[in-house]
């Protein structure tokens, strides 16, 4: 199973520059993921877990931790708004 | 403190009540007969919330002292519908969405009312300057203006029947 | 008394594709109305208890001071007074923590931070004697240079006011502490190729002042503290069970030993989705053991309340002469007050939002001054953002002669665009909306002498967030709906109207009620246009579920398995036909023999949230003797998704557009060199008043968010953004002079009408 994972470009620096990558095992949920990617990222792990939302398949999911991924899926890291 | 023994006649009836002598007659309205209708926003007579009707004249019940009021007769937002009929401004507040928050509406109730007594056919900007001391931070006053219009409208219309009425 | 349905003229007929509700998408009565035009409704500072106190807030005098001692004995000695607490009554916050900066803003402990910080406080029998109390607590101050401008706080020379304060977000992280809290970066592409391909470039500065969200009811609490630990709160909040846990956090209590009823709110906009003096009131009333009532003045709410930030920005952008937009860079600063938010965060996100812009680095910087800890305001920092951004596109369109609007469309996004963050755009209605103004009567009206049109736009996201809903069927057929979202414009009706389209019983035959904490489950805070779309959501899968119990009962009553019963039109309807419909209330008379009340409660966070687009048009006439700007037409279209109360929408819409023009106009912080607060009054902080406005025309679009039941986005917050582009824009067109150091006051409109403005400071290039 294989999902297409893109971050905003204020990871950058946390992804050694890159905004988008293929993982090949990503789990099953997106608990699972963000896991994963902390292993080949140091530090994004925990970088993810605060406040971040992910849209999923093209729904913005706020509290996205298990949340099941399938093969194929987009998944975009993003951020949580606040609002008045 | 001694307290000072106040009488006059609020929504038609017949009213005593103690109070300080420094105390506002927004307060006393308030705290002392229970009428929470009238709002304090800013206690210094810039927001209206606070509107109303004393022997006629709109008023900023918070620039005023309770004494003063004694044997004045003073018209809250509490006074306004007749028994189960609402003024024709509740009515076209409700039906126009005037509203939002609502905090504002009784001193906007207030001061509109007090606009139609003098003025029973109010232009649009004779409504929105009869409205200019009354703050509303909810609804851009659009249909709070439209509502006015509205309410005048059908005050005038039902005020004609009844003349109609009496001369045939 | 007479409560009739109306249906007034509607700006925005529904598509003709739309689905046919009964319900939804028409204009009945609010339920709450008729207490709010009678004076009925009761707001924060309409509760009182028997037995109870007055209490007072003691507040600083200075901007910036330690605090060498509080002396409380004369206070206390005075009539009346039954508590005094301060700081160390409450339990001790170490920089670092979650709750550190609420927990000095509630009550300073060795510093004051900004005039009117909290530093005591009294409760007493009466009011006299608390504010008499109030001003003989004694508090002995060493003043500390304040830092007050943007400026100051980006001069690395100037104090850090937080010596635990380390920006976060540089890289490499910093090693020394500063008043810059927080740096957001955002980039894509390669800008200096992007500018390189245009063939105009603009590049502006703007300024904006911290302006107050203005709700009209001030802050106000009674809280009632027991003798078993437990406390009863009364209070207006946009989140009653917000208040409930940052209370319980502040007072280091446990959350089920408080509940909080939600009184009436009048007005939040963001700045009631904070707490200020509900701890203060529960630890007075368990010191005193008796109830206590707190009431903010005005003055108190604009010294010691959220003010929306200020900010300072760098914006460039280019156009190739087509007028595609090619790059962008901003660079922003927001000040947020003494503590740190995530006002440059969202100012970074929100800035070429809208535009489909290749190439772009966004640079944001927070910063903290001694100024009061800023709230949210309604679609917090994109306002400042739009400003910027819309200003700029206005300009490039002029000097590229392309239309406003068209230079819009030819760069809007839309379904699939890539956003700031990376990820693509859901289906949004940005082009339906400039399409809106575009093609409205008064996009080509003629203009009159010393008038100006300027156009604007606006996207926020909306955010979705943890609702619940119980729908409680009653005997005779009626329903009741309860949920935990403060109604702050009209949800009520709405959720009325949700419910009363699931049903299909008659939306007065609903009661919408607002539960507190412990009526209703958990729900967040009013906040991010979510109410109508979240908890709605909440309310129809109860609705829904209740129609499934409801079938159930029926096919019980009809003798007939569950799969031949259908639900339409408030009744349970037997597919073959054999059986007479069961309207709702024969099936709820008959509960008791079929199962029991039917109740159901929908509980859920809310996903796939819908982001909205607004497009203002706005005509100003500008006095040349006197430099006043009056605004003389306005219209604003807004995709709502799905308008459920179009009266409602429009409202919101109206409502946004005034504010903006305020803060486009008038509204201003304004501090004396010390940072005392010169303006804390209406009279002097000047909102739009009835005669500073025209009628807003407002134009509900109604593109449906796909993930909605309703196909509901939110309407509350993209209002306010395009408003103060769109007058300065205006401004602009009427005098020739670009302003944009806001607010426009008339000095300020004067001063450029009568020098040069400010245009030659600002670079301009052409390529090529």
């Amino acid at each position: 199973m294989t999902v297409r994972v893109h971050f905003s470009s204020d990871l950058r620096r946390l992804t050694g520059g890159l905004t988008e990558v293929e993982v090949a095992d990503p789990g099953a949920t997106v608990k699972a993921l963000v896991a994963n990617l902390d292993g080949r990222f140091p530090g994004l792990g925990e970088r993810l877990s605060a406040g971040t939302a992910v849209m999923l398949d093209g729904e913005v999911i706020a509290h996205p931790d298990y949340e099941p991924v399938a093969d194929g899926s987009e998944v975009y890291f993003i951020h949580q708004p606040s609002g008045g | 403190m001694s307290r000072v023994h106040v009488t006059c006649t609020v929504n038609g009836d017949e009213t005593e009540f103690l109070c300080d002598g420094g105390q506002t007659l927004l307060n006393a309205l308030r705290d002392e007969l229970g009428l929470t209708g009238a709002k304090e926003g800013c206690g210094t007579g810039d927001c209206g919330s606070c509107s109303v009707i004393i022997d006629g004249r709109l008023t900023c019940s918070c620039l005023v002292l309770a004494p003063e009021a004694q044997g004045a007769a003073v018209l809250t937002v509490e006074g306004l519908a007749s028994g189960d009929d609402l003024h024709p401004l509740q009515q076209s507040f409700l039906e126009g969405a005037a509203l939002q928050c609502g905090v504002c509406t009784p001193g906007i109730l207030m001061a509109a009312a007090a606009l139609l007594d003098r003025n029973p056919d109010p232009t649009e900007t004779e409504v929105r300057y009869g409205l200019a001391g009354n703050l509303c931070r909810c609804t851009g006053y659009d249909k709070i203006v439209r509502s006015v219009l509205a309410a005048a409208d059908s005050q005038r219309t039902t005020s004609q029947r009844t003349n109609t009425e009496e001369t045939a | 008394m007479t409560v009739t349905e109306s249906r007034p003229e509607s700006s925005s007929e529904p598509p003709a594709a739309r689905p046919r509700y009964r319900f939804v998408g028409t204009r009945p009565v609010r339920h709450d109305g008729l207490d709010k035009v009678t004076g009925r409704a009761r707001f924060a500072a309409d509760c009182d208890l028997p037995g109870q106190l007055a209490g007072c807030v003691v507040r600083s005098p200075h901007a910036h001071a330690r605090i060498i001692s509080i002396d409380t004995g004369e206070a206390e000695a005075m009539p009346g007074v039954k508590a005094v607490i301060s700081g160390g009554d409450f339990p001790a916050v170490a920089p670092g923590d979650p709750n550190y900066d609420m927990g000095v803003n509630l009550m300073a402990r060795d510093r004051v931070l900004y005039e009117g910080h909290a530093v005591a406080a009294v409760a007493a029998l009466t009011t006299d004697q608390a504010r008499a109390a109030a001003a003989a607590v004694r508090v002995e101050y060493e003043p500390l240079p304040p830092v007050l401008t943007i400026d100051a706080a980006l001069d690395p020379a100037v104090g850090a006011i937080h010596a635990h304060m380390f920006t976060s977000g540089a890289d490499p992280a910093p090693t020394e502490p500063s008043n810059v809290s927080q740096l957001t970066n955002f980039a894509r592409g390669d800008t200096e190729a992007g500018f390189a391909a245009a063939d105009v470039v603009i590049e502006r500065e703007f300024t904006t002042q911290p302006v107050h969200q203005g709700y009209i009811e001030p802050h106000a609490v009674t809280a009632d503290a027991s003798q078993d630990g437990k406390a009863t709160v009364w209070c207006s909040s946009q989140g009653h069970f917000n208040v409930r846990a940052q209370t319980a956090a502040m007072l280091g209590w446990e959350t089920a030993r408080i509940k909080v009823v939600p009184a009436e709110i009048g007005g939040g906009f963001g700045g009631k989705t904070t707490i200020y003096l509900e701890p203060l009131a529960v630890l007075l009333s368990a010191k005193a053991g008796r109830p206590v009532k707190m009431v903010m003045t005005r003055s108190e709410v604009f010294r010691a309340t959220g003010p929306a930030p200020g900010s300072k920005f760098r914006v460039k952008l280019g156009a190739r002469s087509d007028g595609t937009l090619t790059a962008g860079k901003a660079q922003m600063a927001y000040s947020s007050g003494v503590f740190p938010s995530y006002a440059a965060f969202l100012g970074a996100w929100t800035v070429f939002e809208s535009y489909d812009i290749a190439d772009f680095e966004v640079e944001a910087r927070n910063v903290v001054l001694n100024t009061p800890r800023s709230a949210a305001y309604r679609a917090p920092s994109a306002p400042m953002s739009a400003l910027a951004t819309e200003t700029v596109v206005d300009e490039l369109a002029q000097a590229l002669g392309i239309d406003p609007i068209e230079m819009r469309l030819r760069n809007a996004v839309s379904e699939g665009a890539i956003n700031t963050l990376g990820a693509p755009f859901p289906r949004v209605g940005f082009t339906e909306c400039l399409e809106a103004i575009r093609d409205h009567p008064h996009y080509g009206a003629p203009l009159g002498p010393n008038q100006g049109r300027g156009v604007a736009a606006g996207h926020w996201f909306n955010i979705g967030e943890s609702s619940s809903a119980t729908v409680n069927l009653n005997e005779d057929g009626t329903a009741t709906v309860v949920t935990g979202s403060p109604d702050i414009g009209g949800s009520r009706a709405s959720m009325a109207l949700m419910a009363a389209e699931e049903l299909g019983i008659d939306v007065y035959d609903i009661t919408p009620v607002v539960g507190d904490t412990e009526s209703v489950g958990f729900t967040d805070i009013t906040e991010g246009s979510r109410a109508t779309f979240a908890t709605g959501m909440a309310v129809v899968e109860a609705c829904r579920r209740v129609v499934a119990d409801l079938r159930g009962r029926a096919a019980k009553m009809m003798g007939v398995d569950v799969s031949e019963v259908d639900w339409a039109d408030g009744s349970a309807v037997h597919a073959g036909g054999e059986h007479d419909p069961l309207p709702l209330a024969a099936i709820t008379a008959e509960a008791k023999k079929t199962g029991g009340p039917i109740t159901v409660t929908g509980s859920l966070d809310a996903k796939g949230v819908g982001p909205s687009f607004a497009v203002h048009l706005c005509d100003v006439e500008v006095d040349p003797e006197t430099g006043v700007v009056q605004v003389v037409r306005y219209t604003a279209a807004q995709d709502a998704g799905t308008a459920i109360h179009p009266s409602y929408v429009e409202g919101q819409i109206q409502g946004g557009a005034a504010q903006g023009i305020g803060w486009a106009l008038n509204e201003e912080y304004i501090y004396d060199g010390d940072g005392v607060m010169e303006n804390p009054g209406f009279l002097d902080y000047r909102v739009p008043v009835a005669s500073d406005l025209p009628m807003i025309d407002a134009v509900i679009v109604e593109v449906p968010n796909p993930n909605h039941p309703y196909g509901v986005r939110g309407v509350g917050e993209t209002s306010i953004i395009p408003p103060l582009a769109a007058v300065a824009n205006a401004v602009a067109a009427a005098t020739g002079r670009r302003i944009r150091d806001l607010p426009m006051s008339p000095v300020r409109v004067l001063d450029a009408i009568v020098n040069s403005g400010s245009d030659s400071t600002d670079s301009s290039s052409s390529n090529g």
